[in-house]
């Protein structure tokens, strides 16, 4: 059972965090779930479809960032972009895939919109073949098909 | 989340799970990219092939152009048809419209952009920015004034002049004009008529307004880098930040008629918190005489920065301010480095007493282009003397200096030796 102030966050595969009700709201969707419903903010919030090692990616990502926000001499702009820098170096592409589908549905726009800006840094300026290697996309188009997209937007290739 | 079987043991096939993230994850990432880049992910795979013309923002940059021009200008024909090659696969909002390129052959119209405006105010565009021409300009059509949904609003180059049924932009959040043809009463007309403005920033406009008149109830950030005669603060009870910054090359204005009177000014800005303003409008201010401090205190500043003063003229105003902002903590001061010459100002030195002056807030001091003048001295006295708990004062010297600059620097020293200085932790740092 949480202390006052603090919230707890319950993964798919069963793993409970507590963290500072500061930190969760960080997710707009566990705000809204706060605000519209009481026993949320006494018992416990199962996070639906994400697992353990992700939430704790998520905490450790808002924590930094819900602190932030509080005071901003603490953590100044700079730690915070050292800090993003980092955070998205460390993940490999499944990680990735995860915690965008999970920042999304919590609605942590920052977090998304940080690694949005990842995946776009892996695509530009890349080759098509490069970038279907980097993320294990399968051409199925046959050489005429790829023929006609080149003829249609030739600007761009 | 079911992690993929690859994750887990590594080796078998790897499976392509970014094709298949939802939708506005994939518009996100594709809104990060150049437009250029975005339209070559369509050869990847089926599923990607129109991904990109469903992003809700159309970007229309030398992305698209630049790379394969090699005149260095864009030809009209080239233009128009790589227009009609993304406009004729596009679909859905567009919330962003960009055009920008200065590459672009110049004509004195291009019905084309008169359409592509058409279809973007039908689009419920939030966000608007236009960048075409630096030294021409382009009359924005009737119907870019029905775009009702913009927030935005970013216009180079560009002719405004609403029709008379223009209701103003009723949820515009920030405006930024630059090189754009208005009429003071136009842009005053059209900034009263957005209730929710609160950044607007004006740019080299194209000629010197001679007044200009605001009312902007949430206004909270004008910054205004062109000459304007005058400026009368109508309605602007949230503006906390005010720039008005022009370079003495831009302009030459005659402010010994009419002008500003600054107590007028300074009235109505009850939130003032943090002000730049260059010799240009210091001038303009001044025009309609200036009192010893104003008679409403401007409590809130924190932050004054004086741009290429020259004190000789201006020194009453640096006065009259620096009594009326008693809760200042940070100054810093420009001076015209053509300010050798100058006569001291028979108020500041007749008037030795300036124990009205109180910083008691004051922490930062920079002062650059110092030549040692005695007006200067003077002010830096008075800065010391009456900041109790000034932590830094920075001094930079005037690197033109046609006198032996040793002889100056010793100079300037040693009277910094000898001023009082009410905080004891003070400082003071020549670089």
């Amino acid at each position: 059972m949480a202390s006052k102030g603090n919230l707890t966050l319950k993964s798919c595969n069963g793993k409970e965090f507590i963290v500072e009700e500061k930190v969760a709201v960080m997710s707009t969707t566990i705000k809204n779930m706060v605000d519209v419903d009481d026993s949320f903010a006494q018992g416990v919030i199962p996070i639906i479809g994400v697992d353990g090692k992700i939430l704790a990616k998520l905490i450790e990502y808002c924590k930094e960032h819900a602190e932030a926000d509080e005071d901003e001499e603490v953590k100044s702009e700079e730690y915070l972009k050292k800090f993003d820098e980092k955070f998205v170096d460390e993940l490999n592409l499944n990680d990735l895939y995860d915690l965008l589908k999970a920042s999304n549905y919590l609605e942590i726009t920052k977090l998304l919109n940080l690694l949005c800006q990842k995946v776009a840094s892996m695509i530009k300026g890349k080759k098509p073949e490069e970038i279907r290697r980097i993320f294990n996309i399968k051409n199925d188009f046959t050489p005429e098909e790829e023929e006609e997209i080149n003829r249609q937007n030739p600007w761009a290739f | 989340m079911t992690p993929s079987k690859s994750s887990r043991y590594g080796k078998l096939t790897p499976c392509d799970r970014i094709s298949d993230l939802p939708g506005n994850i994939i518009d996100s990432i594709l809104m990060c990219l150049s437009t250029r880049d975005a339209a070559r992910t369509s050869i990847l795979s089926k599923k990607w092939r129109y991904k990109w013309t469903t992003v809700p923002q159309l970007v229309l940059d030398d992305t698209i152009w630049g790379v394969s021009t090699e005149s260095g200008t864009l030809s009209r024909k080239k233009f128009v048809s790589s227009l009609y090659q993304i406009l004729s696969l596009r679909q859905g909002t567009i919330f962003k419209f960009v055009l920008s390129t200065f590459e672009l052959e110049s004509c004195q119209s291009c019905p084309e952009i008169d359409n592509l405006i058409v279809l973007i105010s039908r689009s419920g565009v939030k966000e608007f920015i236009f960048k075409v021409w630096p030294d021409e300009y382009y009359k924005m059509p009737s119907s870019f004034f029905s775009c009702q949904e913009l927030r935005q609003l970013n216009l180079w180059s560009c002719l405004i002049s609403p029709p008379t049924s223009f209701k103003g932009f009723s949820l515009l959040i920030s405006l930024k004009l630059r090189r754009v043809y208005i009429s003071a009463k136009v842009l005053g007309s059209l900034i009263s008529s957005c209730p929710l403005l609160e950044k607007l920033k004006l740019q080299e406009l194209y000629d010197e307004l001679n007044c200009l008149e605001i009312i902007a109830p949430k206004l909270k950030s004008f910054i205004v880098e062109s000459p304007i005669k005058s400026i009368f603060f109508k309605k602007t009870p949230a503006l906390t930040i005010v720039a008005l910054v022009v370079g003495p090359w831009q302009a030459d204005g005659d402010f010994r008629k009419g002008g500003n009177r600054i107590v007028e000014h300074f009235g109505s800005l009850p939130t003032l918190e943090n002000m730049r303003i260059s010799n240009y409008f210091i001038k303009s201010l001044a025009a309609g005489g200036i009192p010893t401090r104003l008679s409403t205190a401007i409590l809130h500043l924190k932050v004054l920065k004086l741009l290429s003063l020259f004190l000789s003229d201006d020194i009453s105003f640096v006065l009259c301010l620096l009594r009326s902002s008693p809760n200042l903590q940070d100054i810093y001061i420009l001076v015209h480095d053509d300010n050798v010459n100058q006569s001291p100002s028979s108020e500041f030195l007749g008037v030795q007493d300036h124990s009205d002056v109180t910083l008691n807030q004051l922490r930062e001091v920079k002062l650059e282009c110092i030549s040692g003048t005695e007006l200067e001295m003077e002010l830096i006295r008075l800065l010391l003397e009456n900041s109790p708990v000034l932590e830094k004062m920075t001094i930079e010297p005037n690197r033109n200096l046609e006198d032996d600059y040793n002889e100056v620097e010793n100079e300037i020293l040693k009277k910094l030796n000898t001023y009082r200085r009410a905080s004891r932790n003070a400082r003071i740092i020549y670089e």
